[in-house]
């Protein structure tokens, strides 16, 4: 491991100064269940590392008047889990956070460090050492892909459990650094680049989520795909929010995520739109489906076809729909 | 637990749930582990590998790293005796550190051992290797072909070893046979992966004496295989042991690393400590070995096994270290588990660039059983009979004489079969994949069931005998310590040894203290492989215990002038059978004979199995004292949109001898089972150009306790006449017909058979989606090849 000197700032004015004094050389850390690894195996060398645990208030979570929540991103993912309100309002939260990596690691990962999970990849989360007998991949300042052979850009995937839920519950997030405080939709941060998926300065920091109060007759859902219960990475994942309407028969409201089969986690918007308006029968709830997952563009690499990823992201599109149609009416 | 009694009850310890005897100091973590040993002044080593495939070496330029400060020695193939090692009757073909040429992504170049680890990767970097790249061969059938080039110069075809055996009239049992079948499967490579990993101390003093503290399950052969590498009289040479946090095979024997680690302590003339992290564990250290196994088979009409052909490629990797009797016991079991009136069996062991292969639970029986198994298994949807009256119709019995010699005593097999069966539910379940539930109506329900014979003990890995032995000493206050050359790697050997000599004595099992493997301390024993611990150890601890017992009965006999013929040890006392009111305690006895009579009460026993082990020509003959026989049954859930395996139940039915300690048998069949899983369906080295891409515990997938099925361990009682109380061994069986057992249940449930392992969800949807498409063609969609009869043998080479 190169070393690095340890900040721990107090406020989060100070975190600013830091990272704006270090810009590229500092690295954000709140649980450090990623970043250690990442530091560990060399896959990152930043000569600053800015811990959050310090600073006051990140590790909050609030109701707001309409219903809606602000969550600290230094809340972690066992309290978002066994929240009795997170559970009960927004239930697909509860269930995303509840299947990252172990019990162990959800103690001390937070919400903040998983939604600006690093894509991942086989080649490139490995140590100095393994990769001395390879060529460097783009992601590590080289110029090819070893997972897409052939590949011409990063094929690294996106991995977050709880954005994917976050971002079917419309959350948007609070920015602050670089030009000033700003709030975005939490889809705006990612960029879809494999080498650089989280769209942030390196001067900017991600301090809340925001997630609007849920609708009337709402139901919601998460589900992943995984070769085991615990531990791994998901190979394919969905979070479904319907709204019925006051009769409780038609879709008012539909939104989509699918995640874990590219390089960032996809609002499937004509999936959901197909949705909107109807009933959500069986036949409508396989076309949803199958458009999300085509709007999800899964593609083959060393470990998976892009023909299993995309029945793998229909499969559980329509699990997550049906779970959550049930849990709405 | 099922347990089916029919021993002896009246045991005092034997058949007890006792704790382990070293549950205290690792449950409070007091238990000292290589990565915890500290010697004053102690240096850390690192090792520079290959990082590519097959080369020469041209150059190492060492000079920039032995000049950094804090580096205290620095080596390479040019240094030591270059004293080649390797398993008995294989290829010895393996150096500490390669001289000339590299064989694989990971062969050892150089070390360096400094003040810390900091400095040591330092110098590592400093060092400057050439290598002019040769072609590399990844695939095994490439490597086996009269052009390929040979990784190890002479070795044609690169085939380190082969076997070709014969027995029995196999040409006329094939011809005039009603049904011939033939298929080919293939396994892959997984990995031991123990938690924790290799790591070794060693101590050179100045006067020349060398101790070495490895992460090892042989302690006192890895002495007289290590003083050959380096040229050091065994006598300079002292291994000692501490716990091991697990092995499965994988410290069956001396890898590079401690003779690297003694190399360095020799030239600094300072202790030094090499600790191999995840990572260089699972690259550079020994997998399963992948095999590619042909069977063929000759049935009556009736269903009755006529005679068998097996033939095997192994991947063997860059070195054999045990390829080759991984391999002949993939040969030798077959015709151990079923009747066959002839049976063939030729193999060839074949280098490639690749990470090799060692041993690892099972020791080519999971290979051989996949292949074995799932073969019958077809053969019986073929014919339509029932998978279970197929085996039973079949299978070895007791006494049996194999027609490759092997020599049966106790085998309860039938028994086995039937009670997994019941078990499992077979007559009701098996055959009906649909499941009632209408919830559950994209999941398929399957019943699967393998067999498994294995090895307690074998004959033959360092010679032809198959020795043990132990001292038993009694302290004053009547407790004994018992000092045994065989090592505790977590399976609860230790605890198993410690039962026996309690029982014999009368004592209780925790006033057994124990010493293991510590090469000047304790009596020599080949150490723990091939199911061999409670066996071996086991008969030799109790012979110890009964020497002892003589003595006790013999100075009793004069303090309370009796015939020692007429005494008896039970709760700590020795009392005379005829008057038990007249009794005195084993602490006053030790104290009579140490203090007032002079009288020693140390007993010592060994144990040797008789027999000569196989014929290294024909391959004719006995490899094992005592054959271990089992039956698993599974069931399993298949998810039909995504192909992913649930397996909900085990039914695993052993006969085990006699059951030593209920707690620590269930462990090991549990234990075993979560490594077949993980075979079957999660574990899976992905190499790459030779270099496997998963080498963490992320993306090598080992089963979670979320994956563990309910587990039901059925233990069939029935006394072995030559094990210590009866008792024969559990430590590897229960591993053996996991995969089988799972990919007979994928057929129950789906229609339709993979012939390569593992079982991932990609490759089951694939074959779900083959068999959709096949059923909308009006072709039979069940995955079966056309019925064979005589003269057309049917091949199920797909999936």
């Amino acid at each position: 491991m190169e070393t690095f000197e340890l900040h721990q700032p107090t406020a989060l004015d100070e975190a600013l100064d830091i990272l704006t004094r270090y810009r590229s050389e500092a690295m954000i850390m709140a649980g450090g269940t990623d970043v250690l690894i990442q530091l560990q195996q060399e896959v990152k060398a930043p000569k600053h590392v800015v811990l959050l645990n310090r600073i006051k208030g990140l590790d909050v979570v609030r109701s707001t008047e309409d219903g809606g929540l602000v969550i600290g991103v230094g809340v972690r993912l066992s309290d978002i889990e066994h929240s009795p309100l997170i559970q009960e309002q927004f239930p697909v939260l509860a269930q995303s956070a509840a299947h990252v990596a172990s019990p162990l690691i959800r103690q001390t990962a937070t919400l903040g460090g998983n939604i600006c999970l690093d894509n991942k990849c086989w080649y490139y989360d490995q140590t100095a050492h393994w990769k001395e007998s390879h060529h460097h991949c783009f992601k590590h300042d080289g110029d090819i892909c070893h997972v897409v052979k052939g590949g011409e850009i990063c094929y690294a995937i996106s991995n977050s459990d709880t954005a994917t839920a976050l971002i079917a519950l419309r959350a948007e997030i609070k920015v602050i650094g670089g030009e000033g405080e700003r709030v975005i939709p939490l889809t705006e941060l990612y960029t879809g680049i494999g080498e650089t998926p989280i769209d942030l300065k390196p001067n900017e920091m991600v301090t809340e989520i925001r997630v609007p109060p849920p609708k009337p007759s709402t139901g919601s859902n998460y589900q992943r795909l995984a070769t085991r219960g615990a531990i791994d990475f998901a190979f394919a994942c969905a979070a479904a929010v319907v709204s019925l309407d006051a009769d409780g028969e038609r879709c008012a409201d539909v939104r989509i995520c699918v995640n874990s089969v590219s390089m960032k986690p996809v609002d499937a918007v004509k999936g959901a739109s197909l949705l909107i308006g109807k009933k959500p029968t069986d036949e409508l709830m396989e076309a949803a489906a199958k458009e999300a997952s085509k709007e999800s563009r899964p593609f083959s690499d060393i470990e998976k076809l892009a023909g299993y990823r995309s029945k793998m992201a229909r499969v559980i599109v329509r699990r997550a729909l049906e779970a959550a149609c049930e849990a709405a009416a | 637990m099922k347990g089916e009694l029919e021993m002896s009850t009246d045991y005092a310890v034997i058949g007890k749930r006792l704790p382990r005897v070293d549950a205290w100091e690792k449950a409070t973590g007091e238990a000292v582990y290589v990565s915890d040993f500290k010697r004053p002044g102690m240096l850390t080593a690192k090792v520079l590998r290959s990082t590519i495939p097959h080369g020469r070496i041209l150059d190492i330029d060492t000079s920039k790293a032995e000049r950094l400060p804090g580096v205290k020695a620095v080596i390479t193939g040019k240094d030591g005796p270059g004293v080649y090692f390797g398993v008995t009757d294989g290829p010895i073909d393996q150096l500490p550190l390669q001289p000339h040429k590299v064989r694989f992504v990971g062969d050892e170049i150089a070390a360096v051992a400094a003040v810390d680890e900091d400095t040591a990767l330092e110098a590592l970097s400093l060092i400057q290797a050439d290598f002019e790249e040769l072609p590399a061969i990844f695939e095994p059938e490439d490597a086996f072909s009269d052009d390929a080039i040979e990784i190890h110069e002479g070795k044609k075809r690169n085939v380190a070893k082969d076997y070709h055996r014969q027995f029995g009239d196999i040409d006329e049992v094939f011809a005039k046979a009603a049904h011939v079948f033939e298929d080919e499967y293939r396994t892959h490579y997984v990995s031991p992966c123990p938690m924790e990993p290799h790591g070794c101390v060693a101590d050179f003093t100045k006067a020349g004496r060398l101790t070495i503290w490895p992460s090892t399950q042989n302690a006192h052969p890895a002495r007289e295989r290590l003083a050959k590498v380096l040229d050091l009289p065994v006598s300079h040479v002292r291994v000692i042991n501490h716990h091991i946090g697990g092995a499965f095979g994988s410290k069956i024997d001396i890898e590079p690393l401690e003779p690297i680690t003694a190399l360095l302590s020799m030239k600094a003339r300072k202790p030094v400590k090499l600790q191999l992290s995840r990572e260089e564990y699972f690259i550079y250290t020994r997998t399963r070995h992948p095999m590619i196994i042909n069977q063929k088979a000759a049935v009556s009409k009736g269903g009755k096994l006529l005679g068998r052909q097996v033939h095997i490629i192994t991947d063997n990797g860059a070195y054999t270290s045990h390829g080759h009797r991984v391999t002949s016991l993939a040969g030798n079991t077959p015709p151990v588990l079923y009747r066959n009136p002839a049976y063939k069996f030729d193999a060839y062991v074949v280098y490639t660039n690749k990470p090799y292969g060692g041993a690892y639970q099972g020791y080519g029986n999971p290979q051989s059983a996949f292949a074995q198994e799932a073969h019958f298994n077809r053969i019986c949807s073929e014919l339509g009979i029932d998978p279970v009256e197929f085996r039973l119709n079949n299978c070895t019995q007791a006494d049996d004489v194999t027609v490759s010699g092997a020599q049966v005593t106790s085998c309860e097999l039938s028994r086995c079969i039937e009670m997994a069966a019941e078990g499992i539910e077979w007559s009701k379940k098996h055959g009906h994949p649909v499941l009632e539930d209408q919830k559950k109506k994209r999941i398929r329900r399957g019943l699967g069931m393998a067999l498994v014979c294995h090895s307690a003990s074998s004959i033959g890995l360092h010679g032809p005998v198959n020795f043990g032995e132990a001292i038993v000493k009694m302290a004053e206050d009547g407790s004994v310590t018992l000092f045994s050359g065989t090592c505790e790697m977590g399976q609860g050997l230790g605890t198993a040894i410690c039962t026996v000599v309690a029982e014999e004595l009368g004592i209780q099992l925790e006033n057994v203290n124990l010493v293991l493997s510590d090469t000047e301390i304790t009596p020599p024993d080949l150490g723990v492989y091939a199911t061999r611990g409670v066996f071996v150890s086991g008969n030799a601890a109790q012979r110890a215990a009964k020497e002892l017992k003589g003595k006790l009965f013999e100075n009793t006999a004069e303090m309370l002038e009796c015939s020692p013929e007429d005494l008896e040890c039970r709760e700590g006392y020795v009392y005379v059978r005829s008057n038990p009111a007249k009794k005195t305690s084993l602490s006053q006895i030790a104290r009579d004979c140490f203090y007032q009579r002079g009288a020693s009460l140390v007993g010592t026993g060994q144990y040797s199995s008789e027999g000569k082990g196989l014929d290294p020509v024909t391959g004719y003959g006995n490899y094992c004292p005592a054959y271990i026989f089992g039956a698993q049954a599974v069931e399993i859930e298949v998810d039909l949109d995504t192909g992913q395996v649930k397996v909900v139940k085990v039914v695993s039915a052993h006969d085990v001898g006699c059951l030593l300690n209920p707690i620590g048998a269930e462990g090991q069949v549990e234990g075993a089972i979560s490594r077949g899983l993980g075979m079957a369906l999660s574990e899976e080295m992905v190499m790459e150009d030779g270099k496997p891409l998963n080498a963490t515990m992320l993306n090598y997938r080992v089963p979670t306790i979320l994956e563990m099925p309910e587990i039901v361990p059925i233990f069939i009682e029935q006394e072995e006449q030559n094990g210590p109380f009866g008792a024969k061994g559990i430590a590897e069986p229960a591993q053996v017909p996991t995969a089988p057992a799972i990919q007979d249940a994928l057929y129950d449930a789906l229609g339709v058979r993979l012939y390569t392992t593992p079982f991932t969800p990609k490759k089951v949807l694939q074959a779900i989606e083959r068999q959709g498409k096949a059923q909308k063609n009006g072709r039979s969609g069940n995955g079966k090849p056309k019925s064979g009869s005589n003269g057309n043998s049917t091949n199920g080479k797909y999936a």
